[in-house]
C-alpha cells in the first residue's frame, strides 16, 4: 500500500489546483478575519437585538476563538473546496486518460482507489489545519495589537475542546466528500462529482423547505438530509454569537426539532459509507474506460 | 523480422473463445489467438472492430463477457496483477499527467511499480530519444514525444510481453522508422511483442504474425508470408489490353480480371503461369509481361476486410 499512497501523494502534492484551492480557503480566513476586525473598529452594535457591541466583536476575534471561528469557515466554504478536490482528484485520471495508466500499475482497483481517498483525505485535513494555523496567526496579531495577550484560557479542557471542533468539522466534509468522490467515480468525470454535490448542496434547502410546508411525513423527510445532520453537528463548535455563524445555532436547531447530535452523527456515518461503498463498487466492477 | 517460431517457444500469451458485448454491440466474437516468446503479433483491424476492447481485456481494464485471458498462465480476467507485472503497454493513446515532467511521469510510475533503479528511467528516456527534453511538463510535448514516453512507460519495468497500440501516431517519419526498428529488437531480446497498428506497411515489415479482426471476429490468422500468399494473382500486359482480356475470360479456370495502371491483375496462382501463356498463345494472344502480382498486407487487409469496396 506504501507505494500507491507515496504515489498519490506526489500527485497532489503537485497538483496546481491542490495549492489553489487551499490558497482560496487561506484567502478567505484572512479576507473575513481583515473584514471584521475593521467593522470592530467602527463604533456601532450589532445581534438581532442591537447586544453587541464592537468590542465585544474585537474580543470575539481575539486568540480564544480563532479555532472554532476558522474551522466555521472551513466547516462551510471548505465543504466547497474538498468536493471540487476530490472530485478533481478522480474525474482528471479519467480526462487525462491516466487511470489505465494506473489500474495497470496497480496490486488491484480497491488498492487504487483506496489509496486515492486516503490521500484525498488526508490533504482535505492537512488543508483545514492549515487554515486554523492562518487563523491562529491573524488572531495572534489582532489580540497582541489590542493589548489582550493573555494566555490563560490555554488550559487541558481547553485543547481537548479545540482537537474536538477540528475532529468534528474533518468529519461534517465526509459525507459531500464521499459524494463528490462517489459521483466522479460513476460519472467518470470531474463534473459529474462537483456538479451533482454542489446541485445538491443548493438544491436541498429548498426541497427542505418545500418538504417542511407540504406537513405530514413530509415535514420529517428533511430532518435526515445530510445538511440538516451536518449543521447539528457543526453546532456544537463553541463559537461567539457576536461572529458570524455559516449555520444555525443550537437553539434555532431544537425549535426545528433536529435529531440528537448522536444521531446526527450516525445518519452522517451512513451517508458517507453508503457513498464510499457505491465509488468502491462501481470502480471494481465497471470496464475501465476513459471519459 | 525476428527468427520463425519454433515449437519450444513458450506462449505467452493466450485468448480463449473471448467475446465482449457492449449493450447490444458485439465488441468481441469468439476471438481465440495466442502469442509466443519473441515473436511480433500484430492484431489488425479496421476502426471499431474491437482492437482496443481486446486490449483491454488483455490488461484486465475491460472484463469479458466471456472466454479468457491467460498471460503467463495467469488467467488476466479474474487476478491481472501477476500477469501485468510482467506486461508493459501503450494502449490507446500515451496518457500521463501534464503537470508532471516526463522524468517525474516515469518516476511516480516507477515508484508504483516498485522496484525500478533510477537508473532505469534514464536509459528508456534515451531508449526512446526523450533525454534533452524529460525535464518539460508532458503537456509541452507534442503527440509524437508523448508517444515516445508511452513506450518509455511500457519498456519502465522490462517487460517480456509489449503490447503497443499505435506506437507510431503521431511520430514523424525518423520516430517511425525508430519504432520500426525497436520492435524487432524488443523480439529479439526474447520479448513478446503484440502490435496493433493501422500502418499496414509498417506492420508487414516487423511482424512475424498477424491476425485481422473485422466487426470483433477474427477472419483470418497466421504468418505474414503465409497471408502474403493468400491472395495469388499474376500480373500481365499485352501491347494492348483489350484482346488480352477476352481472351482471359475464354479460360475457364482464370477467376478473375481487373486492370490496374496499365496491367492487368489475374486470378491465377503463379504455378499455373506457364499453362495461361500456352492457351492465350493459342488464341493468338502475346503477353509482353507476366510476372507474379506482388500482393503486401495492405491489399491483403483490404480484400479481407471489404474495407477497399467503394475505394
Amino acid at each position: 500500500m506504501r507505494p500507491i499512497l507515496a504515489f498519490e501523494y506526489f500527485k497532489l502534492r503537485k497538483w496546481m489546483t491542490t495549492w489553489i484551492l487551499a490558497l482560496i480557503l487561506v484567502g478567505l480566513i484572512v479576507l473575513l478575519y481583515s473584514v471584521l476586525w475593521s467593522i470592530s473598529g467602527q463604533e456601532r452594535t450589532f445581534g438581532s437585538h442591537n447586544q453587541f457591541t464592537s468590542e465585544d466583536l474585537r474580543r470575539a476575534l481575539f486568540l480564544q476563538s480563532a479555532v472554532p471561528f476558522s474551522l466555521s469557515i472551513v466547516g462551510s466554504f471548505g465543504i466547497i473546496l474538498s468536493v471540487v478536490l476530490a472530485a478533481g482528484a478522480v474525474g482528471s485520471e479519467y480526462s487525462w486518460g491516466t487511470v489505465r495508466l494506473v489500474a495497470t500499475a496497480s496490486r488491484g482497483r480497491i488498492r487504487m482507489i483506496a489509496a486515492k481517498l486516503a490521500m484525498v483525505c488526508a490533504f482535505i485535513a492537512a488543508g483545514a489545519l492549515a487554515a486554523v494555523i492562518v487563523g491562529v496567526t491573524y488572531s495572534a496579531v489582532i489580540t497582541f495589537a489590542n493589548g489582550g495577550a493573555n494566555l490563560h484560557f490555554v488550559t487541558g479542557s481547553f485543547l481537548l475542546d479545540q482537537l474536538e471542533s477540528y475532529l468534528r468539522t474533518l468529519f461534517v466534509i465526509a459525507p459531500y466528500t464521499a459524494l463528490a468522490f462517489s459521483l466522479a467515480v460513476i460519472g467518470r468525470s470531474t463534473m459529474a462529482g462537483i456538479g451533482g454535490t454542489l446541485g445538491l448542496i443548493l438544491v436541498e434547502p429548498i426541497i427542505g423547505a418545500l418538504m417542511r410546508e407540504a406537513g405530514g411525513w413530509w415535514h420529517e423527510v428533511p430532518r435526515a438530509f445530510p445538511n440538516s445532520n451536518l449543521q447539528i453537528i457543526l453546532a456544537q463548535n463553541k463559537l461567539p454569537d457576536v461572529l458570524p455563524r455559516f449555520g444555525p445555532s443550537e437553539e434555532e436547531l431544537a425549535r426545528r426539532g433536529a435529531y440528537s447530535w448522536e444521531l446526527a452523527a450516525l445518519l452522517l456515518v451512513v451517508y458517507t459509507v453508503v457513498f464510499l461503498v457505491l465509488a468502491l463498487v462501481a470502480f471494481r466492477r465497471r470496464d475501465i474506460t476513459t471519459g | 523480422m525476428s527468427e520463425s517460431q519454433g515449437n519450444d517457444q513458450r506462449e505467452i500469451l493466450r485468448i480463449e473463445g473471448l467475446w465482449k458485448r457492449y449493450g447490444r454491440v458485439l465488441a468481441v466474437r469468439d476471438l481465440n489467438l495466442n502469442v509466443v516468446q519473441g515473436e511480433v503479433f500484430s492484431f489488425l483491424g479496421p476502426n471499431g472492430s474491437g482492437k482496443s476492447t481486446t486490449v483491454g481485456i488483455i490488461l484486465g481494464l475491460i472484463r469479458p463477457t466471456r472466454g479468457r485471458v491467460l498471460a503467463f498462465g495467469n488467467d488476466m480476467t479474474k487476478n491481472p496483477w501477476p500477469g501485468l507485472q510482467r506486461i508493459g503497454a501503450l494502449a490507446e493513446s500515451a496518457a500521463f499527467y501534464p503537470y508532471l515532467s516526463g522524468r517525474d511521469n516515469l518516476q511516480t510510475l516507477a515508484t508504483l511499480l516498485g522496484g525500478i533503479a533510477p537508473a532505469r528511467i534514464a536509459e528508456t528516456l534515451e531508449m526512446v530519444g526523450l533525454s534533452q527534453r524529460a525535464g518539460d511538463t508532458f503537456r509541452t510535448y507534442s503527440l509524437g514525444m508523448k508517444q515516445r514516453l508511452g513506450i518509455a512507460a511500457a519498456l519502465l519495468r522490462d517487460p517480456e510481453l509489449v503490447i503497443l497500440d499505435e506506437p507510431t501516431n503521431g511520430l514523424d517519419p525518423s520516430g517511425t522508422a525508430e519504432v520500426r526498428e525497436l520492435i524487432p529488437n524488443l523480439a529479439r531480446q526474447g520479448r513478446a511483442v503484440f502490435l496493433c497498428s493501422h500502418l499496414l506497411h509498417e506492420v508487414q515489415q516487423v511482424s512475424d504474425r498477424v491476425a485481422i479482426v473485422k466487426d470483433g471476429r477474427l477472419i483470418a490468422q497466421g504468418p505474414v508470408t503465409q497471408l502474403l500468399r493468400r491472395g495469388e494473382y499474376l500480373r500481365m500486359r499485352a501491347e494492348d489490353n483489350e484482346p488480352l482480356k477476352r481472351a482471359l475470360s475464354a479460360v475457364p479456370w482464370v477467376r478473375g480480371v481487373e486492370s490496374h495502371d496499365g496491367y492487368l491483375r489475374v486470378a491465377v496462382p503463379v504455378h499455373r503461369a506457364a499453362e495461361l501463356n500456352r492457351a492465350l498463345s493459342a488464341q493468338q494472344v502475346y503477353v509482353s509481361e507476366i510476372t507474379p502480382w506482388e500482393t503486401d498486407l495492405e491489399s491483403v487487409f483490404l480484400e479481407l476486410t471489404g474495407e477497399g469496396a467503394g475505394r
